[in-house]
């Protein structure tokens, strides 16, 4: 019902599909375990076609408006972290080319550090799967993918953007490619002011304010190669290295001075190489990444300035052996290592894990249905994890109607924060269990033409139970010394869910016009009868959800408009207090004009387009209605 | 529309409530002067969730109201880490450290009058005479602020040491215990309020001045000390927690008695009576510990043996007020007779920490 009500009161629509049948446009991008066995769970794909429309956004912009998933940010320059089937950040693995890049002190990533024009292709993969993402697999997977294309000669492209705000962006990017060799080379300045008005509803006078200290300014530069070895050996090497600075924006209920300073800066240098090599039947993978992590937290006002700095090396052999049956077997080893250089974890100096794993796929002979079966075991600071696995299924019960299904064991490590933090009144706990648990999702797929009509439907339900989750809290009160907080293993939250996706797509002479409409509802509930609060809803996670959205495609143009709606979030475990539900519209066009031999990309955006005030985290701003433009050009 | 008719009455009804908790004081002949019913009590909320708020204790019907604040000014909440209230005739002085502003608001209904913006992280305030308040702020290393209430402006900052928190007025003059904030300090400062410039700042050779009492001529310093951490922030040690008497007329040291070698209280009040002391309250502190004014030791034994967070006296009838601290839900009152014997229990907001009441000894 909400679905038709979304429809109906959306003006025009754009977004999200939750379709696992859309071919990649792109080429060659790196295959992973997990793309290689993910066959019963629900996947989005977020291809280059659309990425390229979010030119001046980062990753999270990207996931907000593409995906029915929960972005959540502490203002406009904050913190933003995703939640997927109402798992928190830390709870949720972020993966760069097969890599988790989560970082190792707080499993947060910041997805506002990531720029969308880095990243070639974004898969979301939605549920817990811990034998094929690791730990922190639970409420789902982001896979960013870089695509190395190949006989594509030079390639050079110049872009720039200017927005409100005082929003400055600048890039370019240099490809070149023959049968063998792929290369190319990024570089990405952006910076805002964000010195937006915003009407202050908790204001007393009700007064319309200038948001201060909401800037940020961001330098990135990629570098990455594909050589072609031989008939399917490959050498693949992916740079990353991004700057950050961004001051932290402040609640509205607070007065901020003039002065007032609060800021956090991030370097970030992430390298991968990997190798590829057929043995006859076997496919021999050998990678290892390399992230290096510095961040600056600057506030004066209560005399702190902290570096924590973070060097993870990971290294994985993966050893593939397909039969002739299309079934596929595979071995993995994964060990990584951290080290750590920080006053708030002096004890962390360095530590290794190690991760056996195996796979394998069964595939009947007349192809209709798929089983997987995956394990993985691992050995984590001197105890081993829980034993992990996941099987899933996929089964093509009709022509035009698939069935999916998974059901899987999922874990999280304790951060190295949950370990290792030492302060005045907080130490972290070097005896915390992972948390550990069960997920499990069916999907229905229904996929036909009907007249000109590509339809896709898809309907998901799914549960979650995550036992001895990890939560700060004060044990020592009392004691000959001050009370100290510390993580302990504690709750336990239970999670049920439906998604329901629908795409309807078609092509009128030269005209494509393509209708999405998704809907999810997300019940995480805390399972504790001794907790006062036990039976109630997590915070910040929406009841109901949806997005719709339409998108036009004219030869050389298109239009797009996606609009969004969130429902009502309680602001604290006790569930006393919500944040009102919103709804946003964002309009996207774009036009590619060709001139003496060079592609001009002009593109506009209207974010926040009914000007809805909105809170995603409650007393932060967000932006009121904005603007973007961008022209690049292409030779 | 069901919610917006809920949302008024919900407000009428509070609103109605703190104001049926008033009555006109049948024995003063001001018209203009209300006494309350009861008091009003601050809670911080969680820090940097902007849930601080402030709740009322009905004596008449033994009850206490939360949310008055926010229900009284049709919704807008107070701010983060709601320190402290003060009580001028018919205004009520807030300071709203984590928001960085004072609030003022009628005593009697609670909305709001007016609010200062200039003030960086304030803690306390402290009546000077009917037109004036002292307000201390963590803010720019400590100052202290002039504050009149006619106009509701700042007239004067006047700095004084880090950390500037409970303040106390003897004559003239005005002792400002200086904590060290997020640092250290051992010092009380002294304002003469003629002038306001600090006469004197006077060095108690103990960490973390904290909260202050007079006592005939004497001011009686509560110096917290610290707990000590080595590189790796290992607790290894403790500063002891000190009083530290202060002769007024001569603006000295006069008596320094440890309190606990590892142990670190937070507040000190007078009794009733003015023949004790009443010790105890903060983070991971356990218990109200009496103190003879004359005496140089501490009571071994606990007058009540609870952990509070903040606690209070009630000056109207000497009864113990303490605040549980709030571990994973809201705070809770237990209100005691002086002798330590508990009368009742009551929720709060989060994070409770201080009464404000009209009368003050």
């Amino acid at each position: 019902m909400l679905v038709i009500i979304i429809s109906a009161c959306s003006y025009s629509v754009y977004g999200q599909i939750t379709d696992t049948t859309i071919n990649m446009k792109t080429v060659s991008v790196v295959a992973s375990r997990l793309n290689k066995f993910s066959v019963g769970e629900k996947i989005q794909k977020i291809e280059s076609v659309d990425l390229d429309k979010y030119t001046s956004n980062k990753i999270d912009a990207v996931l907000e408006q593409e995906a029915l998933v929960n972005i959540l940010n502490y203002g406009t320059s904050g913190l933003s972290t995703i939640r997927m089937r109402g798992a928190a950040a830390d709870r949720t693995a972020i993966l760069w080319n097969g890599f988790n890049i989560q970082p190792p002190m707080s499993g947060e990533t910041n997805l506002f550090t990531l720029p969308a024009v880095f990243i070639d292709q974004v898969k979301l993969h939605f549920g817990g799967d811990g034998a094929l993402g690791g730990s922190g697999a639970i409420g789902g997977i982001v896979e960013m993918n870089n695509a190395m294309k190949f006989e594509k000669g030079l390639f050079g492209k110049v872009f720039s953007g200017i927005g409100s705000f005082d929003t400055y962006q600048f890039g370019a990017k240099v490809a070149y490619s023959n049968a063998k060799v792929a290369s190319n080379i990024s570089v990405n300045k952006q910076s805002a002011e964000n010195n937006f008005t915003f009407k202050n509803k908790y204001d007393f006078y009700k007064r319309e304010m200038t948001m201060k200290n909401s800037a940020y300014d961001q330098l990135g530069f990629a570098q990455n190669n594909s050589i072609k070895l031989g008939e399917r050996a490959k050498l693949n090497t992916f740079l990353w290295v991004q700057n950050s600075y961004r001051e932290v924006a402040q609640q509205i209920i607070n007065i901020v001075p003039d002065n007032y300073e609060e800021f956090v800066e991030e370097d970030d240098v992430r390298f991968i190489a990997e190798y590829k090599q057929p043995l006859n039947r076997w496919q021999l993978d050998i990678a290892n990444m390399v992230m290096h992590t510095r961040m600056r937290y600057n506030k004066p006002s209560i005399l702190t300035d902290d570096t924590h700095k973070t060097l993870t090396n990971d290294f994985k052999v993966k050893l593939y052996h397909e039969f002739e049956n299309s079934n596929v077997l595979g071995f993995f080893v994964e060990t990584r290592g951290y080290w750590i250089n920080s006053g708030k974890l002096p004890d962390a100096n360095g530590y290794n894990e190690t991760y056996l794993a195996g796979s394998y796929k069964y595939t009947t002979a007349n192809k209709r249905h798929t089983a997987v079966i995956n394990l993985r075991e691992g050995y984590v600071r001197n105890s081993f994890t829980p034993f992990i696995y996941s099987l899933q299924l996929n089964t093509r019960l009709a022509s035009a109607v698939t069935l999916k299904a998974k059901f899987a064991r999922n874990y999280k490590v304790p951060d190295l924060n949950d370990i290792y933090w030492a302060g005045p009144g907080a130490v972290g706990n070097p005896d915390l269990k992972p948390e550990r648990g069960y997920s499990g999702d069916v999907t229905l797929g229904f996929a036909r033409m009907i007249g000109d009509i590509d339809v896709k439907l898809d309907a998901t339900g799914y549960f979650s139970d995550l036992k001895d989750m990890i939560i700060w809290k004060e044990i020592k009160s009392g004691s000959s010394v001050a009370s100290v907080w510390t993580p302990v293993n504690y709750k336990r939250v239970k999670t049920l869910g439906a998604e329901l996706g629908a795409k309807l797509e078609t092509d009128l002479g030269l005209i494509n016009m393509a209708l999405r409409v998704s809907y999810n509802y997300t019940r995480p509930e805390l399972a504790d009868s001794d907790n006062e609060n036990n039976g109630n809803i997590t915070a910040y996670t929406p009841l109901h959800s949806g997005i719709t959205a339409l998108d036009i495609r004219y030869n050389r143009y298109y239009i797009s408009y996606s609009h969004r709606f969130v429902g009502e979030r309680y602001t604290f475990i006790d569930n006393k207090n919500t944040l009102d539900a919103y709804s946003l519209g964002n309009i996207k066009a774009g036009a590619r004009i060709k001139m003496l031999g060079i592609a001009a990309n002009i593109t506009a955006s209207v974010n926040n387009v009914w000007n809805t005030d909105y809170e995603i985290r409650e007393y932060y701003a967000q932006f009121p209605v904005n603007y973007r433009f961008g022209l690049a050009f292409e030779f | 529309m069901r919610k917006e008719i809920l949302r008024l009455f919900t407000i009428a009804l509070a609103v109605s409530f703190v104001l049926s908790s008033c009555k006109k004081d049948d024995d003063n002949n001001d018209d203009k002067k209300i006494k309350l019913k009861g008091f009003y009590i601050t809670n911080e909320g969680q820090f940097q969730k902007g849930n601080g708020s402030i709740s009322f204790y009905d004596k008449e019907e033994d009850k206490v109201n939360n949310d008055v604040f926010k229900n009284a000014n049709g919704g807008t909440p107070l701010g983060d880490v709601v320190q402290s209230m003060t009580i001028v005739n018919d205004k009520a002085v807030i300071c709203v450290n984590g928001s960085n502003k004072v609030v003022i608001a009628n005593s009697v209904d609670m909305k709001q009058i007016a609010q200062i913006e200039s003030i960086k992280q304030p803690r306390y305030a402290l009546k000077v005479d009917d037109n004036t308040v002292l307000v201390s702020a963590w803010g720019n290393n400590g100052e202290v602020h002039v504050i009149n209430l006619t106009n509701n402006t700042v007239t004067k900052t006047v700095k004084v040491g880090a950390g500037a928190e409970r303040m106390v007025k003897s004559g003239d003059f005005v002792y400002v215990a200086n904590s060290g904030g997020y640092a250290d300090n051992k010092t009380v400062s002294v304002i003469d309020t003629k002038t306001y410039t600090v006469v004197k700042t006077i060095d108690t050779e103990c960490f973390a001045p904290i909260s202050l009492v007079k006592v005939n001529d004497k001011i009686a310093v509560l110096c917290k000390g610290k707990t000590l951490y080595d590189a790796n922030w290992n607790p290894i040690g403790n500063e002891p927690s000190y009083l530290v008497m202060i002769d007024a007329s001569s603006n000295t040291v006069s008596a320094k008695i440890k309190l606990y070698d590892d142990k670190h209280p937070e507040r000190i009040y007078l009794s009733n009576d003015g023949t004790k002391f009443l010790i105890g309250g903060g983070f991971g502190f356990t218990g109200v510990f009496e103190m003879g004014v004359t005496s140089t030791s501490i009571s071994s034994s606990a007058l009540i043996d609870k952990a509070f967070y903040g606690f209070s006296i009630n000056p109207e009838n000497g009864n113990i007020i303490g605040f549980t601290n709030a571990k994973s839900g809201a705070a809770k009152m237990l209100r005691y007779n002086p002798n330590g014997t508990l009368i009742k229990e009551y929720d709060l907001g989060f994070f409770a920490n201080n009464i404000a009441s009209e009368k003050r000894k």
